[in-house]
């Protein structure tokens, strides 16, 4: 399989450094506190967010900062071939320990003591880069319940083809190409790695060039998460009216 | 910039599952032209002065790549939808396409048709794939066609009739790839490139003068069955897959694991169009059709009539009458079958599964007009293989007249049931016949030898010269310094790449220590690199009589890695400790720093070791070598190891003409001996060494168990003499062939062993995970592990050993691929072939030099007969080491048979003639005239006569 | 939580076709569908009643038929209550909730135990008897609850399964009935073909609001009306598909004949509404392609 075109074109036509077709949305959800979807080509992730609320139980209740927890689930039809995967799965494990690392270091849980914050990503469509886009759904979420946190944190998939780095992988990308691949995430203000897992072997000095992409990456994605965000602003705004104090 | 589309794909990966993918169109595909300005010129390739741009179709890029490739085809626009196709249909037709459109000295552009905005189409409804891509090939030539100004026109090439029509109806300027070759009055041999197809033949009826044909051809062969069908037949068992062994065009054997007997398939209707190395499927006949092994095979041509039917008259049949020259072993497979009394199994072909028609085409010549023919101005020729083994090609050509001396390469286009022979097309042209620079090129080609220049990925490989052992190689723990042993080489003369050295030295506890030192390639070739995936894939250097095409660039070879004399260089050493009684007492191997103080001939190391004045440290050292080299060589053939005879022929060549003065049997000596003891005993502790640290993945070489049948034709010439040959063991065969003595006739012996090398099957390298443990013994050398070791500047599997023995020592890591079992197996596939390729080069190289050496020349020589048959001896001419036939009864000129004069008893393996004058029994000494006949523009052959024994000069008797 | 007397009021104005949202008790709240919403299935269905909604997919796969019925297909159902969808969605309830929604479509499409066939033509379903058959997974996710959950779904799935393209397969002949046989496939999507989904009844969940049958319940005003439920399945021509009662409070038979009578009045225009729905969309996107 030629992922990669001598004139330069992936298998779906895109050139190595761009994104798919990207949509995303806030409050989507009636039930929960925040609620978002994220649409990368045909990857789509929805993720819901309840709380911040009273921690129930005694191992939470004492806390001095918010306990978040995740839930991470694909649905069986969200793929090619269906497939339930269970909960104790070690690819669903994995991808519900990143969330929750990486939503523990930019909500600012020490403002919200005491409480538990409920972050459920369920995956609809999965064509790929399905960590980055959870991810991505998640942070819009709780940016959507009004939960506080450091910065805008999006990420993306880097991947190197043919000793060329691509940005965004589907799913046919991830599975034929043998070259290594990275998932990143950063605060895209602040400039700061968030999550950095890279997948196969890589030389050190293809590091630097992914590492490069995946920023570049990070930062377009962030920047339409942020119309996203802004847009969801202006709509509440005018829905409510004027401020009255 | 991004348009979204999304198609839906089905696909089968054990059930159905549903494919979606995202298909991007976009508005920055450039057209690759500077006519248009939108297209960006970096990667504009299309002439701006071109007379016409070329869109080809599908078809016309896999069907006629020799046409595209010529130089005068420019400007030429490929879809990327083509080239899709291309890749999903024909994988080596897809590699030379894309090394077309890479050429930066040719103009090909690929157009992303595929995924610009204008050109995408989605199928009609009820379109097929295939309709829908013709359309889109169509709708990107259109595109360019409305794009472009009138000034430049866009043809678009097609074969398809309907693909045809429908253009025209389009608008476009089509036409097919014959008659725009036929346009091109400037480059009249691009008419022979057009390979035959369903349009250049109707053509072809229509114009054929000597045509007059009914429009419907007679049916010469029976359909192939559908795919479905076979499979079905095949699970049903009542037909058989293999891979089909052709020694001639008429005839083939299959090993298929159906069946437990070696099928014959005999004569063309039967073999049903398949060619040599096609996998098939055959049905067995009934066992009343069975033939059995006459001495010759019947003739099962359809009713004369056609005028293909003379031709194969005129072709001489068998071909294994006029045979040209023979090296030692090859034609054992002929021999092999037709002595085996009984009959064989025998089937037909029903279907080809795979086809295994040559991408590089076959070397041949034009079969030149019988006598008394007039074919001035046919343009439908016959072309006759180098090989034997492939039928006759009909190709279309103009330039019959310059082309009847030269030697070409055609490729086979197709076969169609009611034609004799092959349809193909003319390539190129190598030279004029019998040529030595020619007749090189041929046999290159025919061995698949790849002659091309190192890329220049490979040389970037390489270290720069002057190279030089390095103050970092001396300190590296892991070499030792060995610059002070008395290392030598020795090699054959004007050897450049010496790959081994030894020593021997006595140690102060009394003991000796041995040592084998070889080139350390991996130090330089690295896995994974250019170098190495180059290295892999040639697999050998090739040694010619004068040339040798190397597996490494010319620094490694013959500088860096060559263990030169009174130089320092990396080796990997073996170095063993010996008692005095020569008992092994310990065994170590180490990379090392080595200078060697001497590069020997064999000669000149036989001459110290003759020479009792001699007392220097390395003519010493030598003869306790070689003492000790010849009581390991007796130990091992007391364990059975075989010692066998292949005679090799040197040339002494004329520095000027570069032509062969004189031939002479190749002089074993002591020290050849003794060094291949030293090298046979390196492989086998390498061997060892490597398959206990890696059970896996260590690569090995063993040699199948000959089957006994495969020793029959050695039994039964052997018998008639009174010899009987035990072939239960390696250990009983080699006392047979001990014990095969006839009194006052020293080389009857290794006439014996000359013919029992023949018996044997080509020894293989394998990876140990591959194959049981009972599957790795090395029959002929006795020896139950074996492996090459010694010769990694020459050989890629000694490469891959010493990887596997560094990781053993955990000098390196094992590299990765050597765990890959899958992709392993692919490279030694790969080894084996390329040996076996090099191998039989090497001896085509030997057998053109021979020819060469008797061009008006006639000789005559002392021979003796290794075969008896109904109408002739094949003798075995020692002085030259070559074997052909000589036919008692000449061949009547009209082809037909002459009255029998001799009668054969095959038992006794002697021919006499009715008169009783003449009778000749195997082994015989008889006397030849040797002299090469020259037929119609240059086609040179052997000619093998007898004489009476009474001309032969007294110095020309062997002993 | 709401207070007893806030329940009440609630039940009451159902009961006097005064609800909150201003609908009377057998009024639905407005239905949304959409087809075709999840690339990678072979048939998919988004439904929305008011703020619930459900997701329904259907793959299809080639595999065994049952021992005891050779000749006939295999459809599959399952629900995952996603815990997205409602803060009570958290554990083991909403495994149990939507087990037991499946069990209910299950029966609503399928008919009884006997796996008859119901409203589908499992025959259809059927490739090489006893051997080879389609098995169709229809998988529902609900993704945000807000009541009449197992309307919706019932909606959805009818929707989805005609949404529903099988492709083509085409047996190649084997002589040897011990063969494996060999399936090919046969990708043109113009072959595909399509289960006939007409018969599918769609739920109608009814509830008792102070004696009085009322549909569609928003999660506040299942609170509300502690009551029976009653999940009957109706066809396009008003037939009782099936009939189950949810929950151990009793039931009265002639509450009971209401409920039916409205559930025979109310499916029939559920039906229409998604045969409306359905063949728009599906007719929109022919003419796109």
């Amino acid at each position: 399989m030629e992922l990669l075109s001598p004139e330069g074109l992936r298998q779906d036509g895109r050139r190595p450094r761009e994104l798919r077709n990207l949509q995303s949305a806030v409050d989507t959800l009636g039930n929960a506190d925040g609620s978002a979807t994220f649409e990368l080509g045909n990857t789509k992730v929805m993720a819901a967010v309840f709380g911040p609320r009273a921690a129930q139980g005694k191992s939470s209740g004492g806390r001095r900062d918010a306990d978040i927890r995740c839930e991470f689930a694909i649905a069986a039809f969200s793929q090619s071939e269906r497939k339930q995967l269970s909960k104790r799965d070690r690819r669903i494990l994995e991808v519900r320990s990143m969330l929750k690392e990486a939503l523990k270091a930019n909500v600012l849980a020490e403002l919200m003591p005491g409480t538990t914050i409920d972050v459920y990503v369920q995956v609809l469509a999965a064509d790929g880069s399905i960590g980055a886009a959870s991810l991505n759904a998640a942070f819009l979420a709780v940016a959507d319940a009004g939960i506080p946190v450091k910065d805008l944190m999006a990420a993306c998939v880097v991947g190197l083809v043919q000793d060329t780095p691509i940005l965004d992988l589907n799913q046919m990308e991830e599975q034929m190409s043998r070259g290594p691949s990275l998932m990143m995430a950063m605060h895209v203000g602040l400039k700061k790695i968030v999550v950095f897992q890279a997948d196969g072997r890589m030389p050190v000095e293809g590091v630097e060039t992914l590492a490069e992409l995946a920023e570049g990456g990070c930062q377009a994605v962030g920047k339409a998460m942020r119309s996203v965000l802004l847009d969801n602003t202006r709509k509440l705004a005018l829905a409510r009216g004027p401020v009255r104090l | 910039m991004l348009q979204r589309k999304q198609f839906v794909k089905k696909t089968k990966k054990g059930g159905v599952v549903k494919v979606v993918r995202e298909h991007y169109l976009r508005d920055d595909i450039s057209s690759g032209t500077p006519l248009d300005p939108e297209s960006d010129p970096a990667v504009n390739k299309l002439s701006r002065d071109a007379s016409h741009y070329l869109v080809a179709d599908t078809n016309v890029a896999l069907h006629q790549l020799d046409f595209l490739e010529h130089s005068a085809i420019e400007d030429v626009i490929i879809t990327s939808v083509v080239l899709e196709e291309v890749r999903h249909q024909n994988q080596s037709a897809y590699q030379r396409l894309r090394t077309l459109t890479a050429a930066s000295d040719r103009r090909f552009f690929v157009f992303s048709n595929e995924h610009h905005r204008d050109t995408y189409i989605t199928a009609l409804p009820g379109e097929s794939p295939n309709d829908r891509n013709d359309r889109a090939i169509r709708v990107a030539a259109k595109w360019y066609d409305t794009r472009m100004p009138p000034s430049m026109p866009v043809i678009f090439l097609t074969n398809d009739a309907d693909n045809l029509r429908k253009a025209q109806e389009d608008g476009l300027r089509a036409m097919t790839v014959q008659g725009y070759a036929q346009m091109r009055k400037d480059t009249p041999e691009l008419v022979d490139l057009v390979a035959a197809g369903v349009t250049a033949e109707k053509e072809n009826l229509a114009s054929d003068s000597q045509g007059g044909k009914g429009a419907k051809r007679k049916r010469i062969y029976e359909d192939h069955r559908p795919t479905a069908a076979i499979t079905a037949g095949i699970k049903r068992g009542i037909y058989h897959q293999g891979t089909l062994r052709a020694g001639r065009a008429q005839e083939g054997r299959l090993v298929c694991d159906s069946l437990a007997d070696e099928v014959l398939i005999r004569g063309r209707v039967a073999l049903n169009r398949a060619l040599d190395g096609d996998v098939v499927a055959v049905e067995l006949l009934p066992e009343e059709e069975w033939t059995g092994d006459g001495q010759k095979t019947p003739r099962q041509a359809p009713s004369p009539g056609t005028e293909e039917n003379g031709d194969e008259a005129a072709a001489g049949g068998d071909g294994d009458d006029n045979q040209v020259q023979v090296a030692p072993g090859e034609h054992l497979e002929d021999d092999a079958w037709a002595s085996t009394g009984g009959k064989r199994p025998q089937a037909k072909v029903v279907g080809i599964i795979k086809r295994n028609w040559r991408s590089r085409g076959y070397a041949g010549s034009l079969q030149p007009p019988r006598e008394g023919q007039n074919r001035a101005g046919a343009t439908s020729w016959l072309v006759v293989p180098v090989e034997k083994r492939f039928p006759f090609i009909r190709i279309q050509t103009r330039q019959a007249d310059a082309l009847m001396d030269k030697r070409i390469v055609v490729v086979i286009d197709g076969w169609e049931a009611d034609s004799m022979f092959p349809q193909g097309h003319y390539v190129r042209t190598l030279g004029v016949i019998g040529d030595k620079d020619t007749e090189t090129e041929v046999l290159l080609l025919e061995n698949d030898i790849n002659t091309a220049p190192f890329s220049p990925a490979v040389h970037a490989c390489v270290p720069p010269l002057p190279w030089a052992v390095s103050e970092a190689h001396l300190q590296d723990p892991r070499r030792e310094d060995l610059r002070g042993l008395p290392i030598c080489s020795v090699d054959p003369p004007g050897c450049k790449d010496i790959d081994d050295a030894l020593h021997i030295r006595d140690l102060p506890n009394g003991n000796m220590e041995l040592g084998v030192h070889i080139a350390d390639v991996t130090n330089f070739l690295l896995p994974g690199t250019a170098m190495d995936d180059e290295a892999a894939r040639r697999g050998t250097t090739v040694y010619l009589v004068q040339r040798r095409i190397d597996m490494l660039p010319k620094p490694l070879t013959e500088d860096i890695c060559s263990l030169r004399a009174n130089v320092d260089r990396l080796a990997f050493s073996v170095l063993w400790e010996l008692t005095l009684d020569g008992e092994l007492v310990g065994c170590r191997f180490t990379k090392s720093v080595i200078r060697s103080r001497a590069a020997f001939t064999y000669a000149e190391a036989q001459a110290r070791i003759d020479d009792a004045r001699m007392t220097d440290e390395l003519s010493e050292g030598l003869r306790k070598m070689n003492a000790y080299a010849k009581k390991r060589r007796a130990a091992r053939a007391a364990a059975g190891a075989l010692q066998l005879a292949s005679p090799e022929v040197k040339f002494e060549i004329d520095t000027e003409t570069q032509n062969p003065m004189d031939v002479a049997m190749y002089q074993i000596r002591d020290t050849n001996q003794m060094v291949e003891e030293m090298m046979l005993m390196a492989n086998v502790t390498v061997a060892e060494v490597t398959l206990r640290a890696f059970p896996a993945c260590a690569l090995l070489r063993r040699h199948p168990v000959p089957a006994p049948r495969q020793f029959e034709p050695l039994q039964q010439v052997a018998a008639a003499t009174g010899v009987s040959i035990d072939v239960s063991s390696s250990k009983a065969l080699s006392d047979s062939l001990d014990g095969a003595v006839r009194m006052g006739d020293a080389y009857f012996n290794t006439l014996i062993r000359i013919l029992a090398t023949r018996c044997m099957t080509q020894a293989l390298y394998f990876n140990s995970g591959q194959h049981a443990e009972s599957e790795y013994v090395h029959y002929g050398l006795a020896a139950p592990l074996y492996t090459h070791f010694t010769s990694p500047i020459r050989r890629y599997a000694d490469v891959l050993v010493h990887r596997v023995l560094a990781a053993t020592l955990d000098l390196a890591p094992l590299p990765p691929s050597m765990r890959d079992a899958a992709g392993l197996k692919a490279v030694v596939d790969n080894l084996n072939v390329r040996h076996r390729n090099a191998q039989m080069a090497g001896r085509a190289s030997v057998e053109l030099h021979t020819l060469i050496f008797f061009h008006e020349r006639i000789v005559l020589a002392d021979a003796r007969i290794t075969k008896v048959r109904s109408k002739g001896v094949i003798v075995f001419i020692p002085k030259y080491g070559i074997e052909g036939t000589i036919h008692l009864t000449p061949k009547a000129e009209d082809g037909s048979e002459p009255p029998a004069e001799y009668t054969m008893d095959e038992q006794k393996q002697t021919i006499r003639h009715c008169d009783g004058q003449l009778a000749l029994t195997v082994f015989d000494k008889v006397a030849v005239k040797i002299q090469i006949v020259t037929g119609v523009a240059h086609r040179r052959s052997l000619s093998l006569e007898w004489m009476s024994r009474d001309e032969l000069p007294e110095s020309e008797h062997m002993e | 939580m709401t207070s007893k007397g806030q329940r009440r009021y609630a039940a009451q104005g159902i009961a006097l076709g005064c609800r909150a949202d201003g609908r009377a008790g057998k009024d639905y709240r407005p239905l949304q569908l959409e087809l075709a919403v999840v690339p990678q299935a072979n048939g998919s269905a988004r439904c929305l009643i008011g703020a619930s909604e459900v997701l329904v997919a259907v793959k299809v796969e080639v595999n065994v038929p049952e021992e005891d019925f050779p000749d006939q297909g295999v459809v599959h159902f399952s629900v995952e209550c996603s815990p997205c969808a409602s803060a009570a969605f958290q554990g083991r309830g909403a495994l149990d909730l939507g087990a037991d929604m499946a069990g209910n479509l299950r029966r609503s499409v399928l008919g009884g135990s006997a796996s008859m066939g119901g409203s589908l033509d499992l025959k259809a379903l059927c490739i090489i008897s006893g051997s080879r058959c389609w098995h169709v997974h229809v998988d529902g996710l609900v993704i945000n609850a807000d009541g009449s959950l197992l309307d919706a779904l019932s909606i959805a799935t009818r929707a989805a399964l005609t949404d529903l393209q099988i492709p083509r397969v085409d047996i190649s002949p084997s002589d040897d009935p011990e063969d494996e046989p060999e399936i090919e496939l046969d990708d043109d999507p113009e072959h595909a073909a399509s289960l006939d989904a007409s018969r599918i009844p769609v739920v109608v969940t009814l509830a008792e609001a102070e004696g009085r049958p009322a549909v569609d319940l928003t999660a506040d005003e299942e609170a509300s009306c502690p009551g029976p439920r009653v999940h009957v399945a109706v066809n396009g021509r008003g037939c009782i598909c099936g009939l189950h009662k949810q929950g151990n409070a009793p039931l009265q038979l002639e509450a009971l004949q209401e409920m039916l009578a409205l559930a025979q009045q109310l499916g029939p225009r559920l039906c229409k509404a998604v045969n409306a729905q359905c063949t728009a969309q599906l007719h929109g996107r022919r003419q796109h392609a």
